[in-house]
């Protein structure tokens, strides 16, 4: 049973810098803390050894322990002030998604428990409701009578008028080819004389309650789509409210304002406006996903920043969760001298053990080494608490074998208040495209399974025990910073999976080849999805999986383009950009069975590699050794293609062969699928490992395959993946130009 | 099909398509039914469980593999690398995984073979008696 969760505020620190490690003790039990070095993650029978070390700090001690919670649920505030109400209409377009899971929020001031102000919900009945109450006791609601649709636009409103007390709740269907009667009119007489004021916030996508010392929490949060909320000051006639779901509304309406929100405004953001005069501006919390299609989307255009007034919606989800948002258990600074490399704040209990993970790179404009390790943190966050395995019906067809889920996957399973990674699906189906690393983060730490950040423990551990110096260079530096990052070194070295690049790391590594640097890609499926980072939250990356690509899910039509840039999203292969023109190779194949090898081609033998097959025979199998699969040529594999932008020039010096079943092409390159896209049947799946020179005396050399890392420790490192890759090391780090 | 609508298809396709629906009730019209006289592929299962498996092993496979997610076996890792339990999934996340405490593996190969055994049942409705 996990009772120790743990993760750090940042991912990239130098010497002397600070780092916050947030801390939750399920059972309040004391914890240790250390900070430790990582060279190798892996704990697995025969694999590469766990291997880390203990840096001394004033923060290796004994801490008590608390249990912090997580509050889930995606939703908007806007604290006002607003003027005195005595008669009120909320309109909105909503389109839900899960009607009938129980009472949810959509917008109002409103609070619990004394049920106090003016609210629009959808009750246990799955229905629209409005309520109003004093404060005092004095509480009416209105219930629509109509079963909600899920996945259809409603124009709804309730209004209350204190004169008459009549309360009055409108919904309309907007479908026009569903022969549905979901048109409602209903009308009351309230016995609330008046509307209370609340202690809390107006609130949109949820319900608050109010705390003992003035502040309140979020509950019962509405997953669906909310568009054009309106607070009017008086009830209005239905041609009205028809008109106030436009902007501007007529001059006659214009006095009955009190807020309307354009959902429009600033979709990067993270604040909702409103185009009222009064300024009634909101915050969203827990990012639910902007830039989705709204009620009156025509099809007719895809990229929201061309038309906003058609991308109007919020899509909430009560799952959603950016940021833990936990206060700091441990606290440090990086030790002065401080080796660069992988590092975690290891915390522990009798029990349990959990690891805040995090990078350190050298002190401001140092270098230590001429060759970086690039870790791979934007992939590493898409990934982070993935539930693919236990969520997706296909998980065990692909793995060829049955589900395995460890304690980490069960705790993340029992409890959906952990979130979602960007493989997974919101409860309401729709898909999670944004990816946080502010939670506890289970599969970004060592002795978890070999794959994303444990994996790329294999790349540091050998190079440490060849004796190659290196540097960690992060993702998230080399998006913030550019080519600056990595311009100091000769080299730079992926870990086994870079599958995801934004545009500026993408410019990055581009301008960095062309100036004459070298880049070995020691792994497959790299540079596949376009991301984007948020312009001001840290730590949280947007992807949309757009047309095609090996997807888990499917971006809805219309919302390709991502909130946080408004960029195309997808894979960098359909934005016009393969990665075949970056490193020579480009994804072909999936599979998670079992690994193969490579054998050298007739390429090989130019002179230009000759530097790469020191030691390693012309007839050699590479790599049918390895801790993942068996082999080094396994799980996602990219190949050459001309047609894609591989170099002219461009060598492939080694291909594998004999998949198996469970090794398919992708999507991308099947187009019309037929039953021959396996290893066995179709000559397509393998990996090819390619070498070209670039321009200003640099070279690419690109592995082609996940697994290949994971062969590297085989033997004490005496192998022919060790021998090849270390061949390859020696030249990139030569100065002398290809 | 861009010629004709879907009423009046070309002769030519109207053709294949019969052939497809004829070859459809060969197979018991779909889905691909385990027969629960072969227990010879289980046995070729049993004696091999990490595959390459015979074309007709694999059909078994794939069909128990696309187990639906509510009580879906799955393993539950009780010691790390060294001890499986069996498990069913709920169906929904949030919902307790539903370990069966007393169904304990230490090697994966007998774990494999065990949900063989259940899904044999499952599926056929017989129990799966094989040496």
């Amino acid at each position: 049973v996990k009772t120790l969760f743990a993760y750090p505020d940042r991912v990239s620190v130098r010497p002397g810098e600070r780092l916050r490690v947030m801390v939750s003790s399920e059972d309040e039990s004391p914890f240790d803390a250390e900070l430790i070095r990582i060279r190798c993650g892996d704990s697995s029978p025969g694999g590469a050894g766990y291997k880390v070390e203990t840096v001394a700090s004033r923060a290796n001690r004994r801490y008590p322990g608390r249990r912090q919670a997580i509050a889930a649920g995606s939703h908007a505030l806007v604290p006002g002030p607003f003027p005195d109400l005595a008669s009120v209409t909320l309109q909105a377009f909503v389109m839900p998604t899960t009607p009938a899971k129980g009472w949810q929020g959509l917008l109002g001031w409103w609070s619990e428990p004394t049920e106090c102000g003016f609210g629009l919900f959808i009750d246990d009945h799955g229905e629209f409701l409005l309520a109003v109450g004093d404060g005092k006791g004095a509480v009416d609601v209105l219930r629509a009578g109509k079963p909600l649709l899920a996945r259809q636009w409603y124009l709804v409103s309730g209004g209350y008028d204190r004169e008459s007390r009549a309360l009055v709740l409108r919904q309309r269907l907007l479908s026009e080819h569903l022969r549905l009667d979901g048109d409602a009119h209903v009308t009351a007489t309230a016995g609330t004389a008046a509307l209370g004021r609340p202690a809390v916030p107006f609130s949109m996508a949820t319900i608050l309650t109010e705390g003992k010392d003035g502040g309140f929490t979020a509950g019962a949060h509405f997953n669906g789509r909310i568009e054009a909320p309106r607070l009017a000051n008086r009830t209005l006639a239905p041609e009205e409210i028809e008109a106030l779901a436009a902007w501007p509304p007529p001059p006659a309406l214009a006095p009955a304002v009190v807020a309307a929100w354009d959902f429009g405004i600033d979709i990067p953001g993270i604040r909702v406006h409103d185009r009222s005069p009064n300024g009634l501006h909101g915050t969203l919390v827990n990012l639910p996903t902007r830039a989705v299609t709204g009620h009156a989307w025509t099809g007719e255009v895809h990229d929201w920043r061309l038309a906003p007034e058609q991308y109007g919606a919020i899509h909430f989800h009560d799952d959603d969760l950016y940021d833990a948002g936990w206060e700091a258990s441990v606290e440090l600074t990086i030790p002065d001298g401080a080796r660069g490399g992988c590092y975690a704040v290891r915390v522990a209990n009798a029990g349990d053990e959990s690891f805040a993970t995090f990078f350190v790179r050298p002190p401001k404009g140092r270098t230590t080494a001429p060759l970086a390790f690039l870790a791979s943190t934007a992939t590493y966050t898409a990934y982070v608490d993935i539930q693919w395995g236990a969520q997706n019906q296909a998980a065990e067809m692909r793995m060829g074998s049955a589900t395995i889920l460890d304690p980490d996957d069960v705790t993340l399973y029992e409890h959906p208040e952990h979130g979602w990674s960007a493989y997974d699906l919101h409860r309401d189906g729709s898909p999670v495209v944004y990816a946080t690393r502010l939670r506890p983060c289970f599969n970004w730490a060592p002795k978890t399974g070999l794959w994303s950040f444990n994996a790329d423990t294999h790349v540091t551990d050998w190079l440490e025990a060849k004796g190659h110096a290196y540097d960690v260079v992060t993702d998230d530096d080399l998006h913030a910073e550019g080519l600056a990052a990595i311009a100091p070194y000769r080299a730079v070295v992926t870990g086994a999976h870079p599958e995801y690049w934004s545009t500026p790391m993408w410019r990055a590594m581009t301008a960095y080849l062309r100036r004459g640097g070298r880049l070995m890609y020691l792994g497959g499926n790299g540079f596949y999805w376009r991301i984007a980072y948020h312009r001001e939250l840290p730590g949280v990356i947007e992807v949309r999986r757009a047309e095609t690509g090996a997807r888990y899910w499917a971006a809805e039509p219309g919302e390709y383009h991502m909130s946080f840039t408004g960029e195309l999203g997808g894979l960098w292969r359909r934005v016009g950009c393969p990665p075949n023109r970056l490193v020579g190779i480009g994804t072909v194949v999936t599979g998670f069975d079992r690994s193969s090898y490579y054998r050298r081609t007739e390429a090989s033998r130019d002179p230009r590699v000759a530097f790469m097959f020191e030691g390693i025979g012309a007839e050699e199998r590479i790599g049918d050794f390895g801790i993942l699969g068996g082999g080094a040529a396994g799980l996602e594999l990219d190949a050459a293609d001309p047609a894609l932008g591989t170099p002219p020039h461009a060598l492939v010096v080694a291909r594998s062969e004999a998949h198996s079943y469970y090794y398919l092409l992708v999507p991308e390159e099947t187009l019309f699928h037929h039953p021959a896209i396996n290893g066995l049947e179709c000559d397509a799946v393998r990996a090819e490992m390619v070498f070209f020179e670039t321009p200003g005396g640099g070279a690419v050399f690109s592995t082609g395959s996940i697994a290949w890392a994971g062969s590297l420790a085989h033997q004490g490192y005496a192998n022919n993946v060790s021998r090849l890759t270390d061949n390859v090391v020696r030249r990139f780090l030569d100065p002398e130009p290809f | 099909v861009g010629a004709g609508n879907a009423a009046d298809p070309p002769v030519a396709f109207r053709a294949s398509l019969a052939g497809n629906w004829r070859r459809g009730r060969e197979w018991g019209g779909g889905m691909y039914t385990i027969d629960p006289k072969r227990t010879d592929l289980a046995l070729e299962f049993k004696r091999n469980v990490w595959g390459p498996h015979s074309a007709e092993l694999q059909r078994v496979l794939n069909r128990m593999r696309w187990e639906p997610l509510k009580g879906k076996f799955v393993l539950v890792c009780t010691k790390p690398h060294a001890e499986w339990k069996l498990a069913e999934l709920p169906g929904e996340r949030g919902k307790p995984v539903k370990v069966h405490e007393d169904v304990v593996f230490t090697d994966l190969e007998a774990a494999e073979w065990e949900i063989f055994k259940r899904r044999w049942k499952r599926i056929t409705g017989q129990d799966l008696k094989v040496d």
